[in-house]
Formats: C-alpha cells, sequence, structure tokens
C-alpha cells in the first residue's frame, strides 16, 4: 500500500495504529514530491531535513500514546502563509529572499496540533491569477493533464494534494483561490466564513475578502483541519468569535428535508453545457437523498465580479505599498505584470476623482450582493452551483486576455463579496477526464452544514478514490 | 447606458507614479490598452441603483475590537530579528537611499 | 492703502502616554531607546502583520475631545491615508478621515482684562474662544536620521499613539497662538495623557499661515471689541495657505508666525499670491525656507481601513469616560479668583495641576482661627519655592509660623548679626561695592547660626538697615 495514497483519516488511524510511523508516512511523500515535483512544480520550498527531524519527534510523541489532531501528518503551506525561519516568497521575486520572523497564528495551530510542514507551494504571485500562470516561479502543471492549469491561486496545494505529495495543502481564498483549483484538480476546497480562520500571518491580498483554509482529499480531512485552525485570534481584528463546533461529528447529521436553491443565473449561456450537467446530476444525488431542489434567482449576480473587482483590486494596491525593499524584499520594479495591473486598477479605483465611481459605488454594490445572499438564504438552507463557467483550459488560453481570465471567477467572487462560506467538492469528469467540481455556499459560519451536505454527496459518489496517472 | 472609458497615457503615468510603479513607454502603452478594457466591462457597476444604499465595507456586523493597553514581549522581535532582511543595515538602523 | 490680516490655524499633534503602540502590544515610550529594539511585525510593517486598536488610546481621544468640549462621533472609524515615505512602513498611515472621534469643541483663554486692572471678574470680557474643528486618533511614524549620505531608519517610535488637533482659522497674530498653544499643552498635561512637550516631540506644532488682503474700508469692522468668537462664519478665506514644519519650541513657532506673515505680507503688496506649500523652519536664521521635495499633489486614496472594525460609542460609555475629566485649568482660574486670588497668581497656580491640587488641598486645611487667607495660601506656594518639598501638612504648619511668628529673641538676632558681619569682612566689603547678592550670603550665615528659627526676611532688612551706614 502507497502510503501517499492515503487520506488524512487514514494515515491518522494508520499511525495511531501503528500500521506506519510519521518517519515512513513523510519519507513517503518528500519521495513521491522529488519525483514528480520537477514537473508538476507544485512546490517553491521542500522543507525535507525539518520534516524528517519533526516526524522522528512526533513518533516518540506516537509512542507515549500522545494524541493530537495531526500529529505526524504532512502539511504543505501556500508560500503566501508566513513561516518563521522557512523562506515565503507569495511566489513573487520581491520577496525571493525572505525569511519571516514569525509564525503565522493558523501555521501556530498547525504545529501545536502536531502536523509537520513538508514544503511551501506555488500559487499565483501574491494570490493574483485564478490558473496558476502567474508565478515568478513557473507554471504548476494539473496533473490531470500536464497541458492544462492547475486553478488558481492556490495552484500548488491544489496539485500537491491532488498528486498525493501531501495529505493537507493549505490555501487563502479571497475571489474563489481555494475553491479553483479544488475544482479542477479533483479535490475538496472550503471557503470559510471571512474572518472564521485568523489572517494574521497571511500575506494580505484583500483584506476584506481574504480567507484562509485548505485543500483535502475528502471532506472528513477538509473538517479535520478547520478544527484546528478556526476561532478568534486576538491578533486579527476581523477574526469572528464564534464557537468552532465540532465539524467531524456532525457530518454525519440527516440531511433529508433540506432545501438547496439552484440560483438560474448560475446555469445561463455563460456555463459549459459539461459542467452544468455534471452539476445537476450531482443536484439529482441529493434530491434523491431527500433534499429538496429549489429554483432561486440571485438578480445581482452580474454585478458581483465587478464589485469584486474593484474591492480587491483597491486593497491590493494599498497592501503592496509595503514592499519598498528596505525592511525586506527586493525593490517593487521585481513586480509580474499581473501583479503590476492590479495595483494600477486598484490605485485608479481610490483615486481622487475616481474613488466614488468605482470604490464607494463597489461598496455600496457589496450591500446589494449581500442582501441577496440573505433574502435566498431565508427560502433555503444552502445554494449549490458550479465552481467554474467551463473546463479546466489549456495554459495560455485566457492568460493572454487579463479580462477573459479575470471573468473565471464569476460564480466563485460573490460569496468573497458577501464574506458566506462556501465548500467546493468534486462532482465528477469530462469525457475528457477533466475534473469538474460543484460548490455549496451557505450563510455565515454555516461551515458544518456545507460539509453535512458535501459529505453525503461523497460518500454516494465516491470521486476521490479516482487517482491522475502521473509521469515525471 | 455606461459611457465609454477614456484613460490616458499621463493618467496611467500617474497612477504609476502614486503606486511607485516605474513604468517604460511601451508599458504604459500596454497598460493603458488593458485598464480601458477593464473599466470598460467594470462601468457597468454604475447601473446599480445605490441612490439610497449604504457602503459595506466590512463584510461582517462585527464592531468595537480593541485590545487593552498592556506591553506584549511575547511578539516583541530583537533588533536582529527586526533587521534581518534588511538589505542595508548601520549600527542597528535601516539604511534607505538619500533620496527617495 | 490696502491692509493684511493673518488668518492662521493650527495643526497639532500629541503623543499619548500609554504603556503600549497604538495597534500593537510594543512599548510607546520610545525616547532615548536603541534603534529597532521595540518592534514587532506589526509595527515594523511585516508581510501577513494586522493591526489592532489600543483601548486606552481611544479613551484618552474622547476625553482630550470632551476637554476641549468636542462632540463625540457615535460611529468612529479608522482609514488608510496612502504616501510613500522611508518612516512608513506600510506605506500608508492608519489615521481617521471622514469619521474622526471628536468633531467641534473649542479652548476659551481668560486674559487679563487689558486696562491693567489686577484683578478680572470671571465674565466674558477678556476672554477669546478659540474653535476646534476636529480631534482624531493615528500612529505615528518611524524616525529618520541623516548621517553624511546615509538616511538611516527607527522604527521604534512607527505605531506610537498620536492624536491630531486641528483648530478652525481663529488666530490673527501669534501671540494668540502662542497663548493658545501654552493653555493646550496645560490641559493636556493635566488629563494625565502625555507630556505634550515640544523639545521631546510629544508635541508638535504646525501653523498654516495666510495673509488676507481686506477691501478699503473693510478694516473698520475688524476693531477689537469684546467677542467669543473673533472670526465672523462668514468671512471668506485667502485662496492659499502655507504650512510650517519642523518647530520645536513655543517661542520658535510665533517667530516662524511672524516671520512667514511679514514674508507673506510683502508678496502680496508686490501683487504675488504666495505660493501653497510646506515650509521649515530655520531657528537659527529666524526664517522659514521652501522644503524644495518633489511638490507633487498628495492623493491620500483615503479608505475605510479594512483590517479594523468600526468603533460605536454610547452616550453611556462616553459619559463614563467623562467622569474622568479632572477640573480643567480655565475653570479652576475662575475658581480662585472668585475665592479673591489675583489673576497673575490664579494663572500661575493654575499651570501645573499638582500645584494646584497642593494648593486645594492646604485651603482645605486652614482653620477661620489661624487667620490665613487663601492669597497667603498662594503666596507661599507661588514665591517660596523652599517649601515645595513639604507635604501639605508642613506647609500649613509654615503658613500659621509665618502668621504667627514665634517670638524670637531679638537680642540674640542683633548679636548674631552683629558677630557675623564681623567674621564676614569680605562679603560685607562685596556688598558695599554694590555686590549685590553679598547679602544673601550674610543672611544664609545668620539663618544657619539660628538654626533656621529667624525669619530671612527681617535678617535681611536688618542687615541692610546696618550696612547702609
Amino acid at each position: 500500500m502507497e502510503l501517499t495514497s492515503l487520506r488524512l483519516k487514514e494515515a491518522l488511524e494508520g499511525l495511531e495504529n501503528k500500521k506506519f510511523s510519521s518517519v515512513e508516512l513523510i519519507k513517503s511523500h518528500i519521495g513521491r514530491i522529488k519525483k514528480f515535483n520537477k514537473k508538476i512544480n507544485a512546490f517553491i520550498t521542500i522543507c525535507e531535513e525539518e520534516a524528517l527531524s519533526q516526524a522522528r519527534e512526533a513518533d516518540t510523541l506516537i509512542a507515549k500514546k500522545a494524541k493530537n489532531a495531526l500529529l505526524g501528518i504532512p502539511v504543505a503551506l501556500k508560500d503566501n502563509w508566513v513561516t518563521k525561519g522557512i523562506r515565503s516568497t507569495a511566489a513573487s521575486k520581491v520577496l525571493d529572499n525572505y525569511i519571516p520572523q514569525y509564525d503565522a497564528t493558523a501555521v501556530v495551530r498547525l504545529k501545536a496540533a502536531g502536523a509537520i510542514i513538508i514544503g511551501k507551494t506555488n500559487l499565483d504571485a501574491w494570490g493574483h491569477g485564478s490558473s496558476g500562470e502567474h508565478s515568478d516561479y513557473g507554471n504548476t502543471l494539473n496533473p490531470w493533464d500536464y497541458s492544462r492549469v492547475t486553478g488558481g491561486s492556490s495552484s500548488g496545494s491544489g496539485a500537491a494534494v491532488s498528486a498525493d505529495m501531501t495529505l493537507v495543502g493549505t490555501g487563502t481564498d479571497t475571489g474563489g483561490s481555494i475553491r479553483q483549483p479544488a475544482a479542477f484538480c479533483n479535490v475538496v476546497g472550503l471557503k470559510p466564513t471571512y474572518g472564521r480562520v485568523s489572517r494574521y500571518g497571511i500575506i494580505a491580498m484583500a483584506s476584506s475578502t481574504d480567507s484562509i483554509a485548505h485543500l483535502t482529499k475528502t471532506v472528513w480531512d477538509n473538517a479535520r483541519v478547520l478544527s484546528v485552525t478556526a476561532g478568534f485570534d486576538p491578533m486579527d481584528g476581523t477574526a469572528g468569535k464564534n464557537e468552532v463546533p465540532n465539524y467531524e461529528d456532525l457530518l454525519q447529521g440527516k440531511i433529508s428535508g433540506l432545501k438547496i436553491g439552484i440560483p438560474k443565473e448560475y446555469f445561463g449561456k455563460g456555463t459549459d453545457e459539461i459542467v452544468a450537467d455534471t452539476c445537476h446530476k450531482a443536484l439529482k444525488v441529493l434530491e434523491d437523498l431527500g433534499c429538496k431542489l429549489v429554483d432561486i434567482s440571485l438578480p445581482h449576480t452580474k454585478y458581483a465580479y465587478p464589485v469584486y473587482a474593484v474591492i480587491q483590486a483597491s486593497e491590493v494596491s494599498s497592501n503592496l505599498l509595503r514592499y519598498d525593499g528596505v525592511r525586506y524584499g527586493n525593490e517593487r520594479k521585481m513586480f509580474g505584470d499581473e501583479a503590476k495591473r492590479r495595483i494600477m486598477m486598484g490605485t485608479h479605483s481610490l483615486s481622487s476623482g475616481y474613488a466614488d465611481k468605482y470604490y464607494h459605488q463597489s461598496l455600496k454594490g457589496r450591500t446589494l450582493i449581500i442582501r441577496d445572499f440573505m433574502e435566498a438564504y431565508k427560502k433555503i438552507d444552502v445554494i449549490a452551483c458550479p465552481v467554474w463557467p467551463f473546463l479546466p483550459f489549456k495554459f495560455d488560453e485566457r492568460a493572454i486576455d487579463p479580462l477573459k481570465m479575470y471573468l473565471s471567477d464569476v460564480f466563485t467572487a460573490p460569496a468573497n463579496v458577501s464574506g458566506n462560506p462556501s465548500l467546493s467538492v468534486p462532482a465528477g469528469f469530462s469525457p475528457d477526464k477533466l475534473p469538474i467540481g460543484i460548490q455549496f455556499m451557505g450563510p455565515n459560519y454555516s461551515e458544518d452544514l456545507l460539509y453535512k451536505v458535501a459529505y453525503r454527496y461523497e460518500q454516494e459518489t465516491k470521486w476521490y478514490l479516482k487517482k491522475p496517472k502521473l509521469y515525471e | 447606458m455606461a459611457k465609454k472609458t477614456e484613460i490616458t497615457e499621463e493618467e496611467v503615468k500617474h497612477i504609476a507614479s502614486l503606486a511607485r510603479i516605474i513604468l517604460s513607454q511601451e508599458e504604459i502603452k500596454k497598460y493603458k490598452e488593458q485598464l480601458i478594457r477593464i473599466f470598460d466591462y467594470i462601468n457597468q457597476i454604475s447601473l446599480m441603483k445605490t441612490k439610497k444604499v449604504i457602503e459595506t465595507s466590512h463584510p461582517t456586523n462585527i464592531t468595537n475590537i480593541f485590545r487593552e493597553d498592556e506591553i506584549d514581549d511575547s511578539k516583541i522581535l530583537k533588533q536582529e530579528e527586526a533587521l534581518s532582511n534588511a538589505v542595508k543595515k548601520k549600527n542597528g538602523y535601516f539604511v534607505v537611499k538619500a533620496i527617495f | 492703502m490696502n491692509k493684511y490680516k493673518p488668518v492662521i490655524g493650527l495643526e497639532i499633534h500629541v503623543e499619548l502616554e500609554t504603556k503600549s503602540k497604538m495597534f500593537c502590544g510594543c512599548p510607546a515610550d520610545h525616547f532615548g531607546k536603541k534603534p529597532n529594539t521595540q518592534t514587532c511585525p506589526v509595527c515594523l510593517g511585516l508581510p501577513g502583520a494586522l493591526p489592532v486598536p489600543n483601548k486606552k488610546a481611544v479613551e484618552w481621544t474622547i476625553l482630550i475631545g470632551r476637554a476641549l468640549s468636542s462632540k463625540i462621533n457615535s460611529v468612529s472609524k479608522f482609514d488608510r491615508k496612502h504616501y510613500f515615505y522611508p518612516d512608513l512602513p506600510k506605506g500608508y498611515q492608519i489615521s481617521q478621515y471622514d469619521e474622526p472621534i471628536a468633531k467641534g469643541g473649542w479652548l476659551n483663554l481668560t486674559l487679563r482684562n487689558p486696562q491693567g486692572s489686577k484683578t478680572v471678574p470671571a465674565n466674558l470680557e477678556g476672554s477669546r474662544k478659540f474653535r476646534i474643528t476636529r480631534v482624531h486618533l493615528e500612529e505615528d511614524t518611524g524616525k529618520l536620521l541623516h548621517i553624511g549620505i546615509d538616511t538611516l531608519v527607527d522604527f521604534n517610535r512607527s505605531g506610537v499613539p498620536l492624536v491630531e488637533i486641528v483648530t478652525e482659522p481663529d488666530f490673527d497674530n501669534s501671540k494668540d497662538v502662542k497663548r493658545f498653544i501654552e493653555e493646550l499643552q496645560v490641559v493636556i498635561r493635566y488629563l494625565g495623557v502625555s507630556d505634550a512637550d515640544m523639545e521631546k516631540g510629544s508635541m508638535r506644532i504646525e501653523p498654516n499661515i495666510s495673509v488676507k488682503k481686506l477691501e478699503v474700508g473693510s478694516w473698520k469692522l475688524e476693531v477689537k471689541k469684546p467677542q467669543t468668537s473673533n472670526l465672523k462664519p462668514q468671512t471668506v478665506l485667502p485662496n492659499y495657505k502655507v504650512e510650517i514644519k519642523n518647530i520645536n519650541s513655543f517661542r520658535f513657532v510665533k517667530q516662524a508666525i511672524e516671520y512667514e506673515i511679514e514674508r507673506q505680507t510683502e508678496l502680496l503688496e508686490k501683487g504675488i499670491t504666495p505660493r501653497q506649500e510646506t515650509r521649515g523652519y530655520d531657528d537659527k536664521k529666524g526664517k522659514t525656507y521652501s522644503q524644495r521635495t518633489k511638490e507633487e499633489a498628495h492623493d491620500y486614496r483615503y479608505f475605510p481601513e479594512p483590517d479594523i472594525p468600526p468603533m460605536i460609542f454610547s452616550k453611556k460609555y462616553v459619559e463614563e469616560i467623562q467622569k474622568q475629566l479632572p477640573e480643567l485649568p480655565q475653570n479652576r482660574m475662575q475658581r480662585y479668583i472668585k475665592q479673591g486670588i489675583k489673576y497673575q497668581d490664579a494663572f500661575t497656580l493654575t499651570r501645573n495641576k499638582r500645584i494646584a491640587d497642593r494648593f486645594d488641598k492646604t485651603t482645605l486645611k486652614i482653620k477661620t482661627v489661624d487667620n490665613i487667607r487663601v492669597s497667603d495660601v498662594a503666596n507661599i506656594i507661588i514665591n517660596r519655592k523652599e517649601t515645595a518639598n513639604l507635604t501639605i501638612e508642613g506647609l500649613y504648619r509654615k503658613l500659621k509660623e509665618f502668621k504667627n511668628p514665634r517670638q524670637i529673641d531679638e537680642k540674640a538676632l542683633d548679636d548674631s548679626i552683629k558677630h557675623l558681619i564681623e567674621i564676614n569682612k569680605k562679603a560685607v566689603e562685596d556688598f558695599k561695592k554694590g555686590k549685590e547678592n553679598a547679602i544673601m550670603f550674610l543672611v544664609g550665615q545668620v539663618m544657619r547660626e539660628m538654626k533656621g528659627k529667624a525669619d530671612p526676611k527681617i535678617i535681611k532688612e536688618k542687615l541692610l538697615k546696618i550696612l547702609s551706614i
């Protein structure tokens, strides 16, 4: 049995039952990374020595019957998560040599739960991208088809989890950046409620939409990790004080009678037929399990993306001003093309004479979009819809036209504007064996409900059993 | 109807200078075209009926988040740590180019 | 002939004396510390760091607002103010834009009646009101040092809480400005929120100065008369203003304003409108100078700070904070004057809260039988610096002594004086030669011999009598 083909739940059981050691588990994952990463390019930094040393410590603890949520488990962190003593680049040459002096809160929590950091994963530089084609450290290839994108910006984590290089790949979702690679790579990706997981130590992209979470092979795995990272943090003024429920236990709950809203705006002309079909099939499964499908409308959907684009670019332009090459990093001229474009978009949106038309109008649009969702949730429990309007595309297909690329986010950005959580799970494959994802959105702090629905669907379909065939 | 966007090269230069981004003449032309196209698309937001709508700058309902006025020793960086990523340092200070 | 009237407004920054910084737990007291030893990811602007506001700093800003009779906004927030400078780690300063903590307000200055009578009754005659536009809270920047060709940066000061007080352009002369900022300094110190020291940089003044050319004949309307506001609301402001920075004492503020008024008036007389700009002050030359830095128009691109949720101040909350207001210097002065203290003494006593408290506590101790007047208490505190270290009890006893001096042996005193004059011939000669201070030496010698039991005033009188023969 390949240790790397295990899911997190199985790995935890295996370690506990002494079927294998943490050192073996880590070694097998590092070995796989070394074998396939040159091609796939999921990792920017690999932490072999430190990981093995921590694995030895974990084995000692396990021998003493110590229990911890992620003890001995390999975890890969998106390279915009700040890690003390471990190079963190945000996939930009501006931070090529940056070694942080502190750990992000989410990192502290993962470490405290016994997790072992095996490396930092690739991303679109600064989180700016939906495909994984905008890293200063090269493209990440989709393990399912090397000629296609993984989706972004958490491209490395998506590929790494999908390619069995890690059990957990963390990410950030500002406009869809966890859900999109999850959908293109046949893995589970959560965008939690804004403020559910602390942003302290996560290199900021858009401060009012950055949502911090992770990609995993299954829903249970995802729930386990969220229970570790979620919860109030005094270092983050926007972190929610809501209690953290026992996500794993709640997976088993009944879903019959649950009302699932299907927004017509997400299934229109712009959505690829195969994608729409796949989602409908998935919804049929849920209907057969007792859920009620309800047609709904989210009338401001068409404005959600431009509203998001303005707010995001404005905050990006502000958050990137600290990179002046004095206290850390390289000069601003090292910013890549996409970063420069977004900085200018944002600066323009905030500048004197334009701020009312763009920035302030977008903040008002945000209010309208939040209202759409709140109205919908009065009638239904969760919303289901595609993650992408189209199938995994080839490199350069959309990148040549920035606007075309941006429009990839039309189905994911609305949840970022509203702050609501959304969970992307595998829903099947196209005739060309390309992964398709479906997302479940809910009101704030309804992650347990989203997990519940997704879990039942997952157990009925078990798409996670399919694996991509890798070659070096 | 949303009006056609007009962004001039001068404006692009101005935006770039506000953001301390240096652009070549070619880049100025390129970004001008791209920004026009992008803002043309964005301009549709003016069609939203927002006259009496309030702005939402925070997607949560949280207010009044403060910290107590206490010193937190655990977060203070030692001088070497603070300077550890500096390109240029001298006698405990960061060094910057005199002409900014 | 044209007449010119200066129009001056002030921007004042006060560093708060909180224990920790505005948005992080680093120590706020940075004076004299080794560079970059009091920073953390937040105040150093490291990637991923987030600000969380200091509760005390917010409360103290509300306190300052209420001390200035400002209205506290029920909703307030922080905003990002963007500009580039090496001492600004994030490339933006977290400040407040359109919803500051406090709006409006004023500071009343009670002035001595110009007719020169020694006591001024507590009424509006001889008082002036200067209006406050707003009071808001923000973070301080790091410090730049220029050594040779290098510019060095120390971030120990980055993130220290700073209160910004902006006044309306109600001033038209440098004397009023000096009196105002001196009074403001006293008020801030009364509140115990800052040492408000210009030399240390915990209080900074930036005057905005313009000069208005008055229409022929209209200057007649500006005749000084008792008024509560010396700028009528419908007055039109000049179309430029000059900001002066880098002034580090009250005296220099006055000088800089005077220089600037002259400079601008000269230009206007030539028909030139002074350039709207920021100027520095060279105290050695006594001149303002143009700061020839790249004078690009600032576009601060203010927007609500997304990392910090808005603040809501309930009436109850503000009232609780307001209860912490001590009796403010102007009110205290009025009270002393009513009690019969002369204006100058009331002013002096109220310059320092500790001293004013000392005065109040001592007067409380007085019993009618003691025959001590409040003016006696004022006198001893103000003029007898040697009593400064006495306890209230000790001071009270001293007062009683002065009123009912113990019978000292007059003969012993005269003998002592005679004796000391004999053995201190040099001092006597010095005095006769014109060295006035020599007599104090002799007084001291007598005091010592008399073991402090004699009144130095009486000793001096006697000495003078004898030596003047």
